[in-house]
């Protein structure tokens, strides 16, 4: 359903996978998002959790979300002050996009020409390949062909 | 003996004799500086103390055995809180809780930090980067969250800055007054670390960018140094020759799913809280001190990233949402101002000291103490973070 667009390898630090939320990054590594959906009340959540915050109960199945939407705050990171391995990435454009799945989510945009630092800009969903066949989310503004 | 909640005081203050970036000096030796002269400023002895409340520094201190074997107190309540700045309101409360119940008397509540650049090359650090939020699975209470890039406090609170200069229309200039007045403040405080490096609305925009919006000099400092309060009841401080500053309201962090995201405020809309029209709760540590915000002498806030001020304003009802930058316009952050805020220049400009540097300033505004940046008439100051804690100190 929901088949994000291949945007290259994942330059950063590994995702923390174990098996509570190793379903997450293994969908995203085939290109789709995954997230749980409460199976007493239907509250779709992020983050991966094993309860759901809104009835507290722990039975869950994972459906596929759609990640595209609109941006609705996005940074431009000028100096790699964190983890060093994001120095060989600056500058670049993360933030948070409002998808049109009604959930807000966090990731890298691609993005060339700096539309997407503008609230509101049209986004697509993307993933980066990373080892472990598991996927990292990222989105993809419509500059980037 | 039990004491009631309006008797619970602070008697005696104490820092390490300078702050810096790199100071030479062990943790252990700056706290025992501070310890000394918080007891000196006392008039207590070490065996008066029977309390011993810290957080272990950020990002790192010293440990509270090993403080008190070093100093060789002799301790029966015990409280310690992890490496991170959040917790010095929890600190201070919870030493005031265990002189109201009787579990202590006095309680030295202790604060240190040291850097990676100074004291720490010699030591292992304390986590390391694997203790760091932005490790947690899917992000951390600062909004970071690794795989996305923005793994820092400092990126995701710029995030903050952004989405809330977006839905208000606050501008980079308004960012600028927050930091070019807290450095202002600092250039009165000569414990400030740049508190002789003067900043102006012209040489703020010389700064590098670090995350867009976000210049170096948003960002508090990472520094060294030691901070002491000493707690008591009020019958054992009338007995002292320093006038007790009473702990008069306490309230706690403000914990669900709207203030996750720890440096942004309920309703803006970051990291996974919804966004909404925003109206401030009303606030308990108002009442009970039984001061009005329109009686406050001074505002103090855990000052992180400049944009912080903007969420404390409109998180404890300063002002309606997306007025903060107007309410500092026409207020201004000086000891002057009608509202004077951070008179010592905050984690900013004197130095990243959890908030305990300025529960010690606060002590000195109150006592008179503060010099060439005393708030004229100080009787009442309030201590305010963006996660919603906050203690109220009167005299």
């Amino acid at each position: 359903m929901t088949d994000l667009r291949p945007v290259g390898e994942y330059i950063g630090p590994a995702p923390v996978v174990h098996p509570d939320n190793e379903n997450y990054w293994k969908a995203l590594g085939r290109g789709t998002l995954q997230l749980q959906r409460c199976s007493s009340c239907g509250t779709v959540r992020f983050p991966v959790a094993p309860v759901c915050y809104h009835c507290g109960s722990q039975d869950d199945d994972w459906v596929d979300v759609a990640a595209g939407g609109s941006v609705s705050a996005a940074i431009r990171v000028e100096r790699a002050t964190g983890d060093s391995v994001w120095a060989s990435q600056v500058p670049f454009i993360a933030g948070q996009v409002d998808t049109s799945s009604g959930i807000r989510l966090p990731g890298r945009i691609f993005c060339e020409c700096g539309g997407a630092l503008e609230h509101g800009a049209t986004v697509e969903g993307g993933y980066l390949a990373a080892p472990g066949d598991y996927g990292v989310l990222c989105f993809v503004h419509g500059c980037v062909k | 003996m039990k004491v009631s909640a309006e008797d619970v005081c602070i008697v005696g203050i104490g820092q390490s004799q300078r702050f810096g970036f790199d100071l030479g000096k062990s943790p252990m030796r700056l706290q025992v500086e501070a310890f000394n002269a918080a007891l000196l400023d006392s008039g207590l002895g070490r065996g008066d103390i029977d309390g011993f409340a810290t957080a272990h520094g950020s990002p790192r201190g010293v440990d509270y055995e090993e403080f008190i074997s070093a100093v060789g107190l002799d301790i029966s309540y015990v409280d310690q809180a992890w490496s991170h700045g959040r917790w010095a309101t929890g600190i201070v409360a919870h030493a005031a809780l265990a002189i109201m119940s009787g579990m202590a008397d006095t309680v030295a509540v202790c604060n240190t930090t040291s850097t990676g650049k100074g004291y720490q090359r010699y030591l292992k650090a304390l986590g390391g980067s694997g203790a760091k939020e932005g490790l947690r699975d899917f992000g951390g209470g600062h909004g970071e969250w690794a795989v996305t890039g923005v793994d820092t406090p400092g990126a995701a609170t710029s995030l903050v800055a952004k989405r809330y200069m977006d839905r208000y229309g606050a501008t980079r200039d308004d960012l600028a007054r927050v930091t070019v007045g807290f450095r202002e403040n600092a250039s009165r405080n000569p414990m400030a670390i740049l508190g002789s490096k003067p900043l102006t609305m012209e040489s703020y925009y010389d700064e590098p960018v670090i995350t867009d919006p976000f210049r170096r000099c948003d960002y508090a400092l990472a520094n060294e140094g030691s901070n002491v309060l000493i707690v008591t009841s009020r019958e054992r401080a009338a007995d002292l020759a320093k006038p007790a500053v009473t702990i008069a309201g306490a309230q706690s962090v403000r914990a669900n799913r709207d203030n996750y995201v720890l440096f942004s405020r309920p309703g803006l809309g970051v990291g996974f809280a919804p966004e909404y029209p925003f109206v401030p709760e009303r606030q308990r540590v108002y009442d009970m001190a039984d001061v009005a915000q329109s009686d406050l002498d001074g505002l103090y806030l855990y000052d992180s990233f400049s944009s912080n001020l903007w969420m404390v304003l409109e998180q404890f009802g300063f002002c309606a949402e997306g007025e903060a930058p107007d309410w500092i316009r026409e207020n201004g952050l000086s000891p002057n101002s009608p509202l004077p805020v951070n008179t010592n220049g905050g984690l900013m400009a004197e130095g990243h000291f959890s908030g305990y540097a300025h529960l010690v300033e606060m002590v000195r505004q109150l006592r008179g103490e503060a010099g060439e940046r005393q708030i004229a008439d100080a009787h009442a100051l309030q201590w305010a973070t963006p996660w919603g804690d906050s203690l109220m100190f009167t005299a």
